[in-house]
């Protein structure tokens, strides 16, 4: 059985998949659903957090056929955070406005504490893409404070 | 700490479900002792339905297997032909004779146009039983009767032929009786 504290753990990645409280609460419901059909999982918290991002592409990928786009209301990669996002230091603020992919590589980086190689394997992102999509986000980030200091 | 690192971890880990959220979470994860109890429990429940099936056909191939093995006996013992220990004209005098037997021989009103010859010792199945020979039409056969039980009373009478030899089997009076003939004489 999972403690709170991982229950806590999924509803966050949750959060960073979905940026959205109840989305993510749908998700850690759905995948514990399908964890409990299951005779036997080994580590049920990785399984768990497995489905959730399966099933989170999954809807993403049959939203995009449907509407033929890509991700939900068009959010911008950290990339474009400069053009799309003004005067806004507070990280808050910026994972609304980011695309799924870009919130879930900086969850996994920064509560995880994966390494941008260990985001690559999991992700199937390219190493360096990782690296200067946290890069551009922390420098956005640095502006903005010498900015507003 | 990496200030954006930090940033994050502080944005996301504020984020924490509510005490119904995790009841209800909780809730469906009780539910996996049931899951596991029944996943576990159905292939254990089919192992033994295949494992009784599988006994039962082992049980009932048994007892053709046993049928089978008193008739290769009988014919093997009746081809060795070996001759009889007390020459007797009744089986009431062979009863007197082959006393060390556990059960008395019958005088087979099926066997009544037989002309009985003699008779000696012998075994079927590892179990003492008297070796008649009996004669019909000038035709010698052998007569086998023991009390032997461990045979499926639906599968008898048994017939089989083999070597050349006719081994009917048949209960009568509990007895077991076990008649082995030539085919050609």
């Amino acid at each position: 059985m999972l403690s709170r504290d991982k229950l806590n753990k999924l509803y966050q990645y949750g959060i960073a998949l979905t940026g959205q409280e109840e989305l993510a609460y749908d998700l850690v419901h759905d995948a514990i659903e399908k964890l409990i059909s299951k005779t036997l999982v080994l580590n049920e918290f990785a399984y768990t957090k497995k489905t959730m991002r399966n099933k989170f592409y999954d809807l993403q990928k049959s939203k995009s056929h449907k509407t033929s786009d890509p991700f939900e209301d068009n959010l911008p990669a950290l990339e474009d955070l400069d053009t799309k996002i003004d005067n806004s230091s507070e990280v808050g603020v910026i994972m609304d406005k980011i695309n799924p992919i870009d919130k879930e590589i900086l969850f996994l980086w920064a509560v995880e504490e994966y390494t941008t190689q260990e985001i690559s394997d999991r992700t199937g992102i390219a190493k360096g893409t990782i690296t200067s999509k946290i890069k551009r986000l922390r420098d956005k980030l640095q502006k903005e404070e010498i900015n507003n200091g | 700490m990496d200030n954006l690192k930090k940033q994050l971890k502080e944005h996301f880990q504020s984020k924490a479900l509510s005490e119904g959220q995790f009841q209800s979470l909780e809730r469906i994860q009780e539910q996996k002792n049931w899951y596991y109890q029944f996943n576990f429990s159905m292939p254990m429940a089919a192992s033994f339905i295949i494992i009784f099936i599988i006994g039962l056909t082992n049980f009932i191939g048994q007892s053709k297997t046993t049928l089978q093995l008193i008739a290769g006996e009988v014919i093997y013992n009746h081809k060795k032909n070996l001759p009889s220990e007390f020459l007797v004209d009744k089986m009431s005098d062979l009863n007197n004779r082959l006393i060390k037997l556990d059960f008395q021989i019958k005088d087979s009103p099926s066997l009544a146009s037989h002309e009985v010859i003699g008779g000696r010792y012998c075994s079927i199945q590892g179990l003492n039983a008297a070796q008649i020979k009996i004669k019909k039409d000038k035709k010698v056969s052998t007569l086998y009767q023991s009390n032997f039980s461990a045979v499926d009373k639906k599968d008898l009478p048994f017939e089989l032929i083999k070597d050349d030899v006719k081994v009917e089997i048949w209960i009568e009076d509990k007895i077991l009786h076990a008649k082995a003939t030539n085919i050609i004489q």
